[in-house]
Formats: C-alpha cells, structure tokens, sequence
C-alpha cells in the first residue's frame, strides 16, 4: 500500500476530528497553510477524552487521530513527558522534512494545551 | 527550440521525474555546474584585490559575468549590483532609499499579488517612516483592473510590483505602470523574479527605475541574483552592508565608498555563483528568450485545455495566455492541496503545494492553500498528458 492510501485509510474517518465542549484544555499549532487545535477533557490525573479539529491535510489528520488515540486514558503526566521522537513513533511509513512537520502539528497542539 | 536536445543537457532527468516546480526553482543544465567547477578548480582566487594571475582571472570572469548577466536584462554593467537573491535587492532598496526617503505622509504602492519579498520589507519601511503601504487589487481572474492605478498619485513615493505572480502567473503591464509612476514623480520597482526567467524582459523598454531577479529560477545557482539600479539613482544612495571590498579609502573615524555597483557589494562576492549565473544566462540566450516564452505559452495553454477537462480539478488565473505565463494553481475536490501534492510526488510528479508565500493573496482568493504547477524549458506537452492522467484518478 503506498503512503497516500495508507493515510486515506486512516484520515477518511477519523474518531477523534473535532471539538469538544467545555475541554478543560485547549492549545493550537501552525504550519505554512495548515492549523490545527486540540482540546482536551481532564478528569482527575487522566485525560479522559482527546479531540483535535482544523487541519485540512491527510497526513497531519491521520497523525492527529494517532496521537490522540494513543492519549486517550493516560495521565496528563505521562502525555507530558512525551517527545517529538516518540510522536513520530506512532506513524509507520517514512516522513522526509515537510512531512515530518505536517505529522507533528497536532503534537505542537497538543504541547501548547498542555503548557 | 529542440526539447529532446535541451532534455539531454539536464542530468536529473535520469531519475524519470516530472518537474513542475519550476517557479519555486529551476534545475541546472550540466554547462553551469561545469563552468562553476572550471573555475573552482583551475581559476579559482579571491576578486579585486592581489595583481597575481589568479585573482586577475578571476576579477575578469567575475566582471565579465557582470556584462553578460547586465546584458541578458538590457542594463549597462555598472547598473547591475550582484546580490544574494531578489529578496535581498528588495531589501537593498528598502533599506537604501526607502529608509531616507520616506515620510509619513508618503505611500509605497504594491498590488495584492505579491510575494511576500515584495510586501514584508515595505511594511517594515513604512513602520520605520510612517509611510503608508496600499495594495492594488485584483478582479476574479486575477488581472490588476486598469482603474485600480488610479491608486498611484502624487502621495506615491515608490511603486513596487511583481512582473509576473508567482501564483497566478499573471503578467503585470510593467510598461505603462513605469509611465504612470513617472508621471507622479514616483520611483518604479519591478520584481521580475519570474519573468526573468521566462520571457525577454529590458529594463530600459520598461523604463523602470529599480529591477530584480534570482538566478537559481533562471537555470543558475542558489545564492545569486541582481538589482539593477538606474544610472544615476544610486550614486545618491548609501551602501547597504558595510565592509570591505566597497571601500575607496578608511580614516579611523570615516570611509570613502567604491562607485555603484561596488559600493553595494561588501565583503567576498558569490564569485563562483556569478559565473554560473553568466553560464545560465549564456544558455537562455543561446535558447532565445522569445522562444522560452513560446514554448512556455504552449505549455500552459495545452495544461489549461487538460485541466478544463478535469470536473473535479479547480485552478485560478486568466486564461489570456498572452496575459499569462506558465504558471497554474489548482485544487482537487476532496482533497487538500498537500494530498494533491503527495499523490503526485507518488507518481514521480514534483508540484509546490500551500501559500506559495503570498498569505495576502490566498486570503484574497478565499483559497486555503493551492497546488501549482509551473514550467520550464525542458517540460513536454507529453508530461502534461501524464500530470493529467494522474489527477484524473483522484476522482472520487
């Protein structure tokens, strides 16, 4: 499967493509063209629910629902600690330079709502 | 023009890609990097300094760069002053003249068709000064309506426009807007950055008081291009970088300045980036810039009949082909510009995909973010029918 076809699979229908109400965090990123904004529902220690809403290209969708698929039900401790290196873990085909930023917007986000 | 033959003098061609970001920048025939290499390795030393035979050589090829590159654009040598790109002759003129001359109640003209190298540094002119900075608008097709020059009046101090966007690939009427700048004692900046190119351009025939290009579009290297000032002009204006090379005498406390073009070229120059530049101007010509521009018409009007034929392709611009060069924006329903681009890079096709740096226009346009694909002297008609045979199967 080429790359293209591997994110449409995922950016098609995206469970986590939208807002939330009342999140108790939010953050936004930019990149040339592109902006995306998280929001996130805390309870207690956990972030119980993750959102992301606003990017119009596949690839930094389909590596927005990774990413908060992959949050969803981890402590806000733990999220925070995360790095660049282990967003990028989650996707599984190769990024050169452009697309590595396009894949780590909603990380950027996501590090701006945890601040 | 013999495409086939010109195909054969440009090595990345090997790699069986489609290039159509042309307009982002061009590739290098093999007879640029060979003429940088000849240099580098056999005539290779420092300019204007040293009566030792190598820095003569090189002080001769570096000039003689100068007349050719001068030449290609219609200018006297000693009009031309080597910069690093046309973002640096822009800021040349910016800082130069713009930050002595203006005044608030003054106005620096651009249109909404801008790249930002054409915006950003006169809004840090105007900040400076307190002059204000106005935008020509567009109509839908992207051509600047002839009422909206109207906008130039004796308010103008500087009018400074693209010949051609780098978006829409509109050409500008730079002739006349020279003329009606003239009239309200304005100056007349042209960026022909993707004219240059392209097409014959004489900064004579359009009377224009400053122009600037970037040579790595124009078949050369990266980290070279030029601003030809007006003779006369820029006697009056001071350097821009200080340093050596730009120097008639130092005191300890005061400095005498080489004549323009010199006084505007401190430090080392991009000797080596020169002599490439001179190659790649030496091979347009051998080409014929009225032939480019043909070729290029040919292209884009054989690229438009294509893509009207896509319903679910959606592209911008005038299809006034004399109006217009060889530049085309598009979308493709479903999908963002940066999928559309993906998709193509699959297929080996290069397009530029976003902004294109021109926010302003993007948002004038009511566009997120475009595709564009632009030409060159080695594309075919042939690559078009491929590029649209890709896009047809993002139908959905």
């Amino acid at each position: 499967m080429s790359t293209f076809d591997e994110l449409l699979k995922i950016a098609e229908k995206p469970k986590h493509f939208g807002k939330i109400d009342n999140a108790t965090k939010e953050g936004m990123a930019l990149e040339c063209g592109e902006a995306v904004k998280v929001f996130l529902k805390i309870e207690g220690e956990k972030i119980k629910e993750a959102k992301f809403y606003g990017t119009e290209s596949m690839l930094s969708k389909a590596a927005g629902e990774l990413l908060m698929e992959n949050i969803e039900g981890k402590k806000v401790e733990e999220v925070k600690k995360m790095e660049k290196e282990d967003m990028l873990k989650l996707i599984t085909f190769e990024l050169t330079p452009s697309k590595e930023a396009l894949a780590l917007l909603t990380f950027n986000a996501l590090k701006e709502a945890l601040k | 023009m013999n495409i086939e033959k010109i195909r054969r003098d440009f090595p990345f061609l090997k790699r069986k890609m489609i290039y159509f970001d042309n307009a982002a920048s061009s590739q290098k025939p093999r007879q640029v990097v060979e003429a940088m290499r000849e240099f580098y390795y056999e005539h290779y030393a420092n300019v204007h300094r040293g009566i030792h035979t190598l820095s003569e050589e090189a002080t001769s090829m570096y000039e003689k760069s100068r007349e050719t590159v001068a030449g290609f654009i219609g200018a006297k040598p000693n009009e031309l002053v080597f910069t690093k790109n046309s973002t640096e002759g822009i800021n040349l003129v910016a800082y130069s003249w713009a930050l002595n001359n203006l005044k608030p109640e003054d106005e620096i003209v651009v249109s909404i068709l801008e790249h930002h190298a054409n915006i950003v540094p006169w809004q840090f002119a105007c900040k400076k000064t307190g002059a204000k900075l106005v935008y020509l608008d567009i109509n839908s097709e992207g051509v600047v309506p002839e009422k909206e020059y109207e906008k130039i009046n004796r308010k103008t101090k500087l009018v400074s426009l693209t010949h051609v966007s780098n978006v829409l690939g509109t050409i500008l009427p730079v002739e006349e807007v020279a003329k009606i700048a003239h009239e309200n004692n304005a100056l007349f900046l042209v960026d022909g950055s993707q004219s240059a190119p392209h097409m014959p351009v004489d900064v004579k025939k359009i009377n224009c008081d400053f122009f600037v290009f970037t040579g790595h579009k124009m078949l050369g290297p990266t980290g070279i291009g030029g601003l030809y000032i007006k003779e006369g002009l820029a006697e009056n204006l001071p350097p821009f970088l200080y340093g050596g090379d730009m120097i008639k005498d130092v005191q300890l406390y005061e400095s005498f300045f080489a004549n323009p073009p010199q006084k505007f070229e401190s430090g080392t120059p991009q000797i080596a980036e020169a002599i490439g530049l001179a190659e790649a101007v030496k091979y347009l010509q051998g080409l014929g810039m009225e032939d480019v521009r043909e070729h290029e018409k040919r292209l884009v009007s054989y690229a438009i009949k294509k893509l009207s034929s896509l319903r679910h392709v959606e592209f911008y611009g005038t299809k006034n082909i004399e109006m217009r060069a060889g530049v085309i924006p598009f979308n493709v329903q479903g999908f963002s510009a940066t999928d559309v681009a993906m998709f193509l890079d699959e297929n080996a096709i290069a397009v530029r995909t976003g902004l294109h740096c021109a926010h302003p226009l993007h948002r004038r346009l009511g566009l997120k973010s475009t595709a564009r694909a632009s030409f060159y002297i080695y594309n075919t008609e042939k690559e078009i029918d491929y590029f649209a045979g890709v896009l047809e199967k993002l139908k959905r």
